[in-house]
């Protein structure tokens, strides 16, 4: 079976708002999907059907086939890095062994082999050297690292990632993407970030999402998509490869439908 | 203090700071890490309650007092998890209806309410030998629940969004943890009363939290203080013969502020 992610007509209405609007879609094995669209757009909501955290209000969702809540144990979730309290004392192994949760039963602690992962997910993302330190004494980008070997050390299917980049800086960012483009040989990745600038030359797949979501199952963003996501005109500016969007004006119009 | 000892009450009061710190370390650091102090000034206060039925029914108040605790853990948790009830607005009901029904039980009750100021402000030196059996059964109780949980509860604490995607109920934890500060709660009110219980929940695990960037070592660290401050306390107001709670809890607040201007110090020399 080829397609990991299926959505048919998705609702999701939070307090009578409808945060997404008839979401359809398919995502494939081994898909680099990267989602852009404004903040408060619903972009994390979107990871939260995925995962099985919010249901939709009509529609269906089939994660790997099944349930999002049964395949829970397949996906990976790197979730936003400003949800966490930084001063929290634990320091970045115990973080990384959470990952194994859903592996041990209750009352068991972690074992020798869980460990092992741990190490392993440590190495792959490069900061092994880091694991005795506090989560709250790292930068950014080493911090979305720990969440992301955290994510990767029960071996995933699929791993979603929310706002990866957010407050990272522009060399951290191209290491992250770098990182994710030798992980989406072994696995299917879904990202959501606002940050349009660097994320395009990186994804296989883009899709829009602003309530409504724009998928063309390519990496092609015309001007029109992202007028209709952003409500207003974009500017595309197209060095090369990379595109960059400016936004001309803010017209406030959010997602009412 | 040593010939002090010889007395039973003081035995009693020197066995109970022993049992009410280890308690205290080990919920009192959840609580701080978790954020949720005033939930359990508000389990704490609510308990009152279980007091003035105590009184008024003529047995034991400590009697009452478990159930009590538990019931407004277990009710704070629920409301506001579940009926989504802002938490802050669920503690201040509890809170104020707990003590309500407590002061009406106590109106109800005939004749004179003896010790009703040692539940509130607390007396060590009136810990009785049932009371220490209740203890130290209290803490087995924690010990052994967070020692089983305890990756579960790391993990509950840390990050509740990934604790439900590991397949954890995090509700249900959630709710037990509260319970498991009623106990503490519980364990306590003997030593430093109702009124004075945040204090000593939070104040220790704060100082620890100040030293260790590991929640076990947190939780040991702050058990050694918190022994210490009940210890010295203790031993003050034997001393200045001045009231054993609020000695214990000056006593905290002080080494508190010591701690903070030694953290600001060392700060400040390293930059």
């Amino acid at each position: 079976m080829d397609d990991i992610v299926c959505l048919k007509n998705v609702w999701v209405e939070i307090d009578g708002k409808t945060i997404l609007q008839d979401h359809t879609l398919n995502i494939r094995q081994n898909d680099f999907l990267g989602i852009i669209g404004p903040n408060g757009g619903g972009k994390t909501t979107f990871l939260k059907v995925i995962l099985g955290l919010i249901k939709p209000s009509h529609g269906n969702i089939t994660v790997f086939g099944n349930s999002p809540q049964k395949s829970r144990p397949f996906i990976g979730y790197v979730p936003q890095l400003s949800n966490f309290d930084h001063e929290f004392p634990i320091n970045v192994w115990e973080v990384v062994l959470m990952g194994r949760l859903s592996k041990r039963p209750i009352f068991q602690r972690y074992q020798h082999e869980d460990e092992s992962l741990a190490e392993e997910a440590l190495k792959k993302v490069e900061i092994w050297n880091l694991r005795d330190r506090q989560i709250g004494r790292l930068s950014g980008g080493e911090r979305q690292r720990v969440f992301i070997a955290r994510a990767l050390i029960s071996h995933p299917k699929l791993l979603l990632l929310d706002e990866p980049t957010a407050s990272v800086d522009s060399k951290m960012k191209t290491k992250i993407y770098e990182l994710l483009s030798e992980l989406k040989k072994e696995l299917t990745i879904i990202l959501v970030t606002h940050d349009v600038g660097v994320i395009s030359s990186h994804v296989d797949k883009i899709a829009c999402l602003n309530c409504r979501i724009f998928y063309h199952d390519s990496k092609e963003i015309t001007p029109e998509t992202l007028e209709a996501v952003y409500h207003c005109p974009v500017d595309l500016l197209a060095h090369g490869i990379p595109h960059r969007i400016l936004k001309t004006h803010e017209d406030g119009d959010n997602c009412s439908c | 203090m040593l010939d002090a000892l010889q007395y039973q009450f003081m035995q009693n009061a020197f066995w109970a700071a022993i049992l009410a710190s280890i308690s205290c370390g080990i919920i009192g650091t959840y609580v701080v890490v978790k954020r949720i102090t005033f939930i359990s000034g508000g389990i704490a206060h609510a308990s009152f309650g279980g007091i003035g039925l105590g009184y008024f029914l003529q047995i034991n108040p400590l009697y009452c007092l478990i159930p009590f605790s538990l019931l407004s853990a277990v009710g704070i948790g629920f409301i506001s998890k579940k009926i989504k009830v802002a938490e802050d607005t669920t503690i201040g009901i509890f809170w104020s209806v707990g003590m309500a029904i407590g002061v009406i039980f106590i109106g109800l009750t005939p004749g004179y309410t003896p010790d009703l100021f040692a539940y509130l402000f607390g007396n060590i030196l009136m810990v009785s030998q049932i009371d220490l059996v209740l203890m130290i059964f209290l803490n087995i109780l924690i010990i052994v629940s967070v020692k089983a949980l305890f990756k579960e509860f790391l993990a509950m604490t840390f990050d509740e969004e990934y604790a439900t995607v590991s397949g954890l109920n995090v509700n249900a934890f959630y709710i037990f943890l509260l319970c498991l500060i009623a106990f503490t709660v519980v364990i306590l009110i003997r030593i430093v009363g109702i009124i004075l219980v945040i204090a000593l929940l939070t104040i220790p695990a704060a100082i620890a939290r100040q030293y260790t960037i590991n929640l076990f070592k947190m939780m040991l660290l702050s058990i050694c203080i918190c022994l210490f401050i009940t210890l010295a306390g203790l031993w003050l107001s034997y001393l200045f013969d001045i009231a054993s709670g609020s000695t214990i809890i000056l006593l905290a607040g002080t080494i508190f502020s010591i701690s903070c201007g030694i953290k600001l110090l060392t700060k400040k020399l390293i930059s």
